[in-house]
Protein backbone atom coordinates (compact mmCIF):
# COMPACT_ATOMS: atom_id res chain seq x y z
CA UNK A 1 0.00 0.00 0.00
CA UNK A 2 1.28 3.45 -0.91
CA UNK A 3 1.93 6.66 0.85
CA UNK A 4 -0.29 9.55 -0.18
CA UNK A 5 0.16 13.31 -0.11
CA UNK A 6 -2.79 15.53 0.71
CA UNK A 7 -2.93 18.55 -1.60
CA UNK A 8 -5.83 20.33 0.03
CA UNK A 9 -3.89 22.75 2.20
CA UNK A 10 -0.38 24.21 2.26
CA UNK A 11 0.77 21.65 4.81
CA UNK A 12 0.88 18.93 2.16
CA UNK A 13 0.86 16.09 4.71
CA UNK A 14 2.57 12.91 3.52
CA UNK A 15 0.77 9.95 5.04
CA UNK A 16 1.63 6.28 5.31
CA UNK A 17 -1.29 3.83 5.48
CA UNK A 18 -3.10 4.35 8.79
CA UNK A 19 -1.66 7.82 9.31
CA UNK A 20 -3.82 10.89 9.71
CA UNK A 21 -3.17 14.42 8.51
CA UNK A 22 -2.31 17.35 10.72
CA UNK A 23 -6.02 18.26 10.59
CA UNK A 24 -6.91 14.96 12.35
CA UNK A 25 -9.77 14.26 9.93
CA UNK A 26 -8.11 12.97 6.73
CA UNK A 27 -6.50 9.56 6.76
CA UNK A 28 -4.64 7.22 4.45
CA UNK A 29 -6.87 4.15 4.50
CA UNK A 30 -5.50 1.34 2.36
CA UNK A 31 -3.49 3.67 0.14
CA UNK A 32 -6.40 6.04 -0.44
CA UNK A 33 -7.00 9.39 1.27
CA UNK A 34 -10.35 9.40 3.04
CA UNK A 35 -12.21 12.08 4.96
CA UNK A 36 -13.53 10.98 8.35
CA UNK A 37 -16.06 13.78 8.80
CA UNK A 38 -18.19 13.61 5.65
CA UNK A 39 -21.81 14.08 6.76
CA UNK A 40 -20.82 14.11 10.43
CA UNK A 41 -21.01 17.60 11.85
CA UNK A 42 -20.52 17.99 15.58
CA UNK A 43 -22.19 21.42 15.76
CA UNK A 44 -25.46 22.43 14.11
CA UNK A 45 -27.00 25.75 15.09
CA UNK A 46 -29.16 28.47 13.68
CA UNK A 47 -27.24 31.73 14.22
CA UNK A 48 -27.89 35.32 13.22
CA UNK A 49 -25.67 36.42 10.32
CA UNK A 50 -24.09 38.98 12.66
CA UNK A 51 -22.58 36.16 14.70
CA UNK A 52 -20.34 34.98 11.86
CA UNK A 53 -19.75 38.02 11.89
CA UNK A 54 -20.91 39.25 8.50
CA UNK A 55 -22.20 42.83 8.69
CA UNK A 56 -22.72 43.59 5.00
CA UNK A 57 -24.41 40.35 3.96
CA UNK A 58 -28.15 39.74 4.49
CA UNK A 59 -28.31 41.60 7.82
CA UNK A 60 -30.40 39.90 10.47
CA UNK A 61 -30.89 36.72 8.45
CA UNK A 62 -30.85 33.39 10.29
CA UNK A 63 -28.12 31.14 8.99
CA UNK A 64 -27.86 27.39 9.49
CA UNK A 65 -24.33 26.85 10.75
CA UNK A 66 -22.45 23.57 10.70
CA UNK A 67 -19.01 22.39 11.77
CA UNK A 68 -17.10 19.16 12.16
CA UNK A 69 -14.12 18.16 14.27
CA UNK A 70 -10.60 19.12 13.21
CA UNK A 71 -8.62 22.06 11.87
CA UNK A 72 -5.46 22.55 9.84
CA UNK A 73 -4.26 25.42 12.06
CA UNK A 74 -3.56 25.16 15.78
CA UNK A 75 -4.09 28.64 17.16
CA UNK A 76 -3.14 28.83 20.81
CA UNK A 77 -6.19 31.01 21.50
CA UNK A 78 -8.77 29.04 19.50
CA UNK A 79 -12.24 29.84 20.80
CA UNK A 80 -13.56 26.52 19.48
CA UNK A 81 -10.59 24.37 20.43
CA UNK A 82 -12.82 21.68 21.92
CA UNK A 83 -13.94 20.71 18.43
CA UNK A 84 -11.19 22.12 16.22
CA UNK A 85 -8.30 20.49 18.04
CA UNK A 86 -9.92 17.08 18.37
CA UNK A 87 -10.37 14.06 16.11
CA UNK A 88 -13.93 13.05 15.19
CA UNK A 89 -13.88 10.19 17.70
CA UNK A 90 -13.76 12.73 20.52
CA UNK A 91 -16.72 14.89 19.50
CA UNK A 92 -20.45 14.18 19.59
CA UNK A 93 -21.40 13.92 15.96
CA UNK A 94 -24.66 14.12 14.07
CA UNK A 95 -25.48 11.95 11.12
CA UNK A 96 -26.34 14.67 8.65
CA UNK A 97 -25.58 14.12 4.95
CA UNK A 98 -25.64 17.15 2.61
CA UNK A 99 -29.25 16.69 1.55
CA UNK A 100 -30.37 16.72 5.18
CA UNK A 101 -28.42 19.91 5.86
CA UNK A 102 -30.18 21.64 2.98
CA UNK A 103 -33.57 20.28 4.07
CA UNK A 104 -32.89 21.57 7.57
CA UNK A 105 -32.07 25.04 6.21
CA UNK A 106 -35.35 25.06 4.29
CA UNK A 107 -37.29 23.79 7.29
CA UNK A 108 -35.81 26.49 9.53
CA UNK A 109 -36.31 29.19 6.89
CA UNK A 110 -32.62 29.96 6.69
CA UNK A 111 -31.67 31.78 3.48
CA UNK A 112 -28.04 30.75 4.00
CA UNK A 113 -25.84 27.92 5.26
CA UNK A 114 -22.57 28.77 7.01
CA UNK A 115 -19.62 26.39 7.08
CA UNK A 116 -18.04 27.61 10.25
CA UNK A 117 -16.79 27.15 13.86
CA UNK A 118 -13.80 24.97 13.00
CA UNK A 119 -12.87 25.46 9.32
CA UNK A 120 -14.65 24.28 6.17
CA UNK A 121 -11.24 23.59 4.59
CA UNK A 122 -10.90 20.38 6.60
CA UNK A 123 -14.37 19.17 5.65
CA UNK A 124 -13.98 20.35 2.09
CA UNK A 125 -15.86 17.52 0.38
CA UNK A 126 -18.81 17.71 2.78
CA UNK A 127 -19.01 21.52 2.54
CA UNK A 128 -18.69 21.56 -1.21
CA UNK A 129 -21.33 18.85 -1.83
CA UNK A 130 -23.70 20.62 0.57
CA UNK A 131 -23.04 23.97 -1.09
CA UNK A 132 -23.87 22.56 -4.52
CA UNK A 133 -27.22 21.26 -3.28
CA UNK A 134 -27.92 24.48 -1.40
CA UNK A 135 -27.29 26.60 -4.45
CA UNK A 136 -29.77 24.47 -6.37
CA UNK A 137 -32.40 25.40 -3.79
CA UNK A 138 -31.54 29.11 -3.89
CA UNK A 139 -29.79 29.02 -0.52
CA UNK A 140 -26.63 31.12 -0.12
CA UNK A 141 -23.34 29.63 1.05
CA UNK A 142 -21.16 31.36 3.64
CA UNK A 143 -17.60 30.28 4.44
CA UNK A 144 -16.12 31.22 7.79
CA UNK A 145 -12.50 30.27 7.40
CA UNK A 146 -8.88 30.92 8.24
CA UNK A 147 -8.22 30.63 4.52
CA UNK A 148 -5.36 28.15 4.86
CA UNK A 149 -5.99 26.28 1.63
CA UNK A 150 -4.30 25.59 -1.69
CA UNK A 151 -5.21 27.53 -4.79
CA UNK A 152 -6.96 24.83 -6.85
CA UNK A 153 -9.44 23.64 -4.21
CA UNK A 154 -10.02 27.25 -3.17
CA UNK A 155 -11.00 28.36 -6.67
CA UNK A 156 -13.48 25.51 -6.91
CA UNK A 157 -14.97 26.38 -3.53
CA UNK A 158 -15.23 30.06 -4.52
CA UNK A 159 -17.48 29.08 -7.41
CA UNK A 160 -19.99 27.82 -4.82
CA UNK A 161 -19.59 30.50 -2.14
CA UNK A 162 -21.62 33.69 -1.90
CA UNK A 163 -19.85 35.21 1.08
CA UNK A 164 -16.77 34.54 3.15
CA UNK A 165 -15.53 35.69 6.45
CA UNK A 166 -11.76 35.24 6.53
CA UNK A 167 -9.54 35.40 9.56
CA UNK A 168 -6.38 37.45 8.98
CA UNK A 169 -4.65 36.72 12.23
CA UNK A 170 -1.48 38.78 12.09
CA UNK A 171 1.91 38.90 10.40
CA UNK A 172 3.96 35.87 9.35
CA UNK A 173 5.72 35.67 12.71
CA UNK A 174 2.35 35.53 14.46
CA UNK A 175 1.16 32.74 12.17
CA UNK A 176 4.31 30.71 12.78
CA UNK A 177 4.50 31.22 16.54
CA UNK A 178 0.85 31.24 17.56
CA UNK A 179 -1.02 29.33 14.84
CA UNK A 180 1.48 26.78 13.42
CA UNK A 181 0.92 28.21 9.95
CA UNK A 182 2.16 30.84 7.52
CA UNK A 183 0.72 34.11 6.29
CA UNK A 184 1.16 33.98 2.50
CA UNK A 185 -1.56 31.36 1.73
CA UNK A 186 -4.10 33.37 3.73
CA UNK A 187 -3.30 36.56 1.84
CA UNK A 188 -3.65 34.66 -1.44
CA UNK A 189 -7.02 33.30 -0.30
CA UNK A 190 -8.39 36.76 0.47
CA UNK A 191 -7.25 38.08 -2.90
CA UNK A 192 -8.63 35.11 -4.86
CA UNK A 193 -11.98 35.26 -3.07
CA UNK A 194 -12.33 38.96 -3.77
CA UNK A 195 -11.42 38.50 -7.44
CA UNK A 196 -13.91 35.60 -7.70
CA UNK A 197 -16.78 37.87 -6.73
CA UNK A 198 -17.36 36.32 -3.31
CA UNK A 199 -18.49 38.91 -0.74
CA UNK A 200 -15.53 39.07 1.66
CA UNK A 201 -15.22 40.41 5.20
CA UNK A 202 -12.04 40.09 7.26
CA UNK A 203 -11.61 39.60 10.98
CA UNK A 204 -8.59 40.12 13.18
CA UNK A 205 -8.65 38.87 16.75
CA UNK A 206 -6.58 41.37 18.69
CA UNK A 207 -4.45 39.47 21.20
CA UNK A 208 -2.70 41.56 23.87
CA UNK A 209 1.10 41.69 23.44
CA UNK A 210 1.07 39.41 20.37
CA UNK A 211 -0.57 41.33 17.51
CA UNK A 212 -1.93 44.52 19.09
CA UNK A 213 0.90 46.96 18.49
CA UNK A 214 -0.05 50.00 16.38
CA UNK A 215 2.60 49.06 13.81
CA UNK A 216 1.18 45.58 13.34
CA UNK A 217 -2.38 46.87 13.12
CA UNK A 218 -1.32 49.51 10.60
CA UNK A 219 0.51 46.92 8.51
CA UNK A 220 -2.57 44.67 8.43
CA UNK A 221 -4.95 47.47 7.47
CA UNK A 222 -2.53 48.79 4.84
CA UNK A 223 -2.18 45.35 3.27
CA UNK A 224 -5.96 45.03 3.04
CA UNK A 225 -6.33 48.54 1.63
CA UNK A 226 -3.70 47.91 -1.05
CA UNK A 227 -4.79 44.37 -1.94
CA UNK A 228 -8.58 44.28 -1.80
CA UNK A 229 -9.53 47.92 -1.35
CA UNK A 230 -11.15 50.13 1.26
CA UNK A 231 -14.64 48.64 1.02
CA UNK A 232 -13.87 45.23 2.50
CA UNK A 233 -15.31 45.33 6.04
CA UNK A 234 -12.67 44.78 8.71
CA UNK A 235 -13.61 43.50 12.17
CA UNK A 236 -11.31 43.84 15.17
CA UNK A 237 -12.47 41.30 17.68
CA UNK A 238 -11.83 41.09 21.41
CA UNK A 239 -9.72 38.20 22.68
CA UNK A 240 -10.82 36.26 25.77
CA UNK A 241 -8.29 34.08 27.61
CA UNK A 242 -8.88 30.49 26.55
CA UNK A 243 -7.17 27.24 25.59
CA UNK A 244 -3.39 27.77 25.66
CA UNK A 245 -3.38 31.53 26.14
CA UNK A 246 -5.09 31.72 29.50
CA UNK A 247 -2.13 33.67 30.81
CA UNK A 248 -3.08 36.76 28.80
CA UNK A 249 -5.77 39.28 29.80
CA UNK A 250 -8.81 40.06 27.63
CA UNK A 251 -8.09 42.73 25.04
CA UNK A 252 -8.61 46.17 26.58
CA UNK A 253 -11.48 47.95 24.83
CA UNK A 254 -9.20 50.97 24.28
CA UNK A 255 -6.83 48.81 22.23
CA UNK A 256 -9.70 47.76 19.97
CA UNK A 257 -10.88 51.32 19.52
CA UNK A 258 -7.32 52.39 18.75
CA UNK A 259 -7.01 49.59 16.17
CA UNK A 260 -10.20 50.79 14.52
CA UNK A 261 -8.92 54.36 14.38
CA UNK A 262 -5.66 53.23 12.80
CA UNK A 263 -7.47 51.21 10.13
CA UNK A 264 -9.71 54.17 9.35
CA UNK A 265 -6.67 56.45 9.10
CA UNK A 266 -5.20 54.03 6.58
CA UNK A 267 -8.38 54.42 4.53
CA UNK A 268 -10.54 51.39 5.36
CA UNK A 269 -14.13 52.61 5.26
CA UNK A 270 -16.01 49.98 7.24
CA UNK A 271 -14.18 49.02 10.42
CA UNK A 272 -15.91 47.33 13.35
CA UNK A 273 -15.15 46.25 16.88
CA UNK A 274 -16.53 42.86 17.88
CA UNK A 275 -17.12 40.93 21.11
CA UNK A 276 -17.84 44.19 22.98
CA UNK A 277 -21.62 44.73 22.87
CA UNK A 278 -22.87 48.28 23.13
CA UNK A 279 -20.02 50.09 21.37
CA UNK A 280 -20.75 52.58 18.62
CA UNK A 281 -18.18 50.69 16.56
CA UNK A 282 -20.73 47.89 16.03
CA UNK A 283 -22.70 50.21 13.72
CA UNK A 284 -22.27 50.79 10.03
CA UNK A 285 -21.72 54.46 9.22
CA UNK A 286 -22.26 56.03 5.84
CA UNK A 287 -18.84 57.20 4.60
CA UNK A 288 -20.45 60.25 2.97
CA UNK A 289 -22.92 61.69 5.52
CA UNK A 290 -21.49 59.84 8.58
CA UNK A 291 -24.95 58.80 9.79
CA UNK A 292 -25.52 55.31 11.20
CA UNK A 293 -27.08 53.30 8.40
CA UNK A 294 -27.24 50.10 10.44
CA UNK A 295 -27.40 50.18 14.23
CA UNK A 296 -26.52 46.92 15.97
CA UNK A 297 -26.30 45.60 19.47
CA UNK A 298 -24.36 42.33 19.82
CA UNK A 299 -25.93 40.04 17.23
CA UNK A 300 -29.07 42.03 16.70
CA UNK A 301 -30.12 44.78 14.31
CA UNK A 302 -31.71 47.75 16.04
CA UNK A 303 -32.14 49.94 12.98
CA UNK A 304 -31.57 49.42 9.26
CA UNK A 305 -31.44 52.55 7.13
CA UNK A 306 -30.23 50.97 3.93
CA UNK A 307 -32.62 51.31 1.03
CA UNK A 308 -31.85 49.67 -2.31
CA UNK A 309 -28.25 49.17 -1.28
CA UNK A 310 -27.74 52.83 -0.42
CA UNK A 311 -27.79 55.14 2.59
CA UNK A 312 -31.40 56.22 3.22
CA UNK A 313 -30.17 59.67 4.35
CA UNK A 314 -27.90 60.73 1.48
CA UNK A 315 -28.15 58.02 -1.18
CA UNK A 316 -24.50 56.93 -0.98
CA UNK A 317 -24.08 53.33 -2.15
CA UNK A 318 -23.08 51.02 0.71
CA UNK A 319 -21.20 47.95 -0.55
CA UNK A 320 -22.67 44.61 0.46
CA UNK A 321 -25.38 42.08 -0.29
CA UNK A 322 -28.46 43.49 1.37
CA UNK A 323 -31.23 41.40 -0.13
CA UNK A 324 -31.66 37.89 -1.47
CA UNK B 1 -65.23 38.80 66.53
CA UNK B 2 -64.48 40.91 63.55
CA UNK B 3 -60.90 41.23 64.66
CA UNK B 4 -60.60 37.47 65.10
CA UNK B 5 -62.12 36.87 61.67
CA UNK B 6 -59.78 39.39 60.08
CA UNK B 7 -56.86 37.80 61.84
CA UNK B 8 -57.88 34.36 60.65
CA UNK B 9 -58.34 35.67 57.15
CA UNK B 10 -54.94 37.38 57.32
CA UNK B 11 -53.27 34.17 58.54
CA UNK B 12 -54.93 32.19 55.76
CA UNK B 13 -53.87 34.76 53.16
CA UNK B 14 -50.37 34.71 54.58
CA UNK B 15 -50.21 30.93 54.28
CA UNK B 16 -51.60 31.16 50.76
CA UNK B 17 -49.06 33.83 49.84
CA UNK B 18 -46.24 31.64 51.14
CA UNK B 19 -47.58 28.67 49.19
CA UNK B 20 -47.82 30.75 46.01
CA UNK B 21 -44.32 32.11 46.63
CA UNK B 22 -42.87 28.62 47.11
CA UNK B 23 -44.72 27.40 44.04
CA UNK B 24 -43.30 30.29 42.00
CA UNK B 25 -39.78 29.55 43.15
CA UNK B 26 -40.30 25.88 42.32
CA UNK B 27 -41.65 26.63 38.85
CA UNK B 28 -38.82 29.06 38.10
CA UNK B 29 -36.23 26.55 39.34
CA UNK B 30 -37.67 23.72 37.20
CA UNK B 31 -37.86 26.04 34.17
CA UNK B 32 -34.25 27.11 34.71
CA UNK B 33 -33.14 23.47 34.91
CA UNK B 34 -35.01 22.64 31.70
CA UNK B 35 -33.61 25.68 29.88
CA UNK B 36 -30.05 24.97 31.06
CA UNK B 37 -30.42 21.34 30.06
CA UNK B 38 -31.64 22.29 26.59
CA UNK B 39 -28.86 24.85 26.22
CA UNK B 40 -26.27 22.25 27.10
CA UNK B 41 -27.82 19.74 24.75
CA UNK B 42 -27.96 22.02 21.78
CA UNK B 43 -24.34 23.12 22.09
CA UNK B 44 -22.94 19.69 22.73
CA UNK B 45 -19.43 19.41 21.44
CA UNK B 46 -18.74 23.11 21.01
CA UNK B 47 -17.98 26.08 23.17
CA UNK B 48 -19.69 28.37 20.73
CA UNK B 49 -23.15 28.88 22.16
CA UNK B 50 -25.95 28.69 19.64
CA UNK B 51 -28.49 31.43 19.27
CA UNK B 52 -31.40 29.06 18.75
CA UNK B 53 -31.33 25.33 18.35
CA UNK B 54 -33.04 23.57 15.57
CA UNK B 55 -35.33 20.85 16.94
CA UNK B 56 -34.51 18.89 13.83
CA UNK B 57 -30.82 19.11 14.72
CA UNK B 58 -31.52 17.70 18.13
CA UNK B 59 -33.54 14.86 16.65
CA UNK B 60 -30.72 13.60 14.47
CA UNK B 61 -28.02 13.67 17.12
CA UNK B 62 -26.20 10.38 17.37
CA UNK B 63 -23.48 10.83 19.98
CA UNK B 64 -20.13 9.53 18.88
CA UNK B 65 -21.25 8.35 15.48
CA UNK B 66 -18.32 6.20 14.38
CA UNK B 67 -15.47 8.38 13.18
CA UNK B 68 -13.98 5.51 11.22
CA UNK B 69 -16.73 5.65 8.63
CA UNK B 70 -15.23 7.68 5.87
CA UNK B 71 -15.86 9.33 2.55
CA UNK B 72 -13.51 9.61 -0.38
CA UNK B 73 -11.30 12.68 -0.15
CA UNK B 74 -10.28 14.87 -3.06
CA UNK B 75 -7.03 16.73 -3.76
CA UNK B 76 -4.39 14.14 -3.02
CA UNK B 77 -1.87 12.03 -4.91
CA UNK B 78 -0.19 8.68 -4.48
CA UNK B 79 3.53 8.83 -3.83
CA UNK B 80 5.53 6.15 -5.63
CA UNK B 81 8.96 5.48 -4.23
Amino acid sequence: MSKVQCELCPRGCILSPGQRGDCRVRENIGGELRTLVYGKPCAVHVDPMEKKPLFHFLPGAPVLSIATAGCNLHCRYCQNWDISQRPPEETNNFDLPPEKVVAMAVENRCPAIAYTYNDPVVYYEYASDTAKLARGKGIKNVLVTAGYINEEPLKELCSLADAAHVDLKGDDQFYREVCSGTLAPVQRTIEIMKKSGVWVEVINLVVPTLNDSPDKVRWLAKWLFDSVGPDVPLHFSRFHPIYRLKNLPPTPVDALIRAREIAREVGMRYVYVGNVPGLEAENTFCPKCAKAVIKRRAYFIEENNIKNGACAFCGEKIPGVWKL
Amino acid sequence: MIVENSSAKFKWMNVRAKTVSNLTIGIVAVAALIICGCERGKTAGTSDKGWTASPAAMAVQTPNAPGRESGKARFWKTLDY
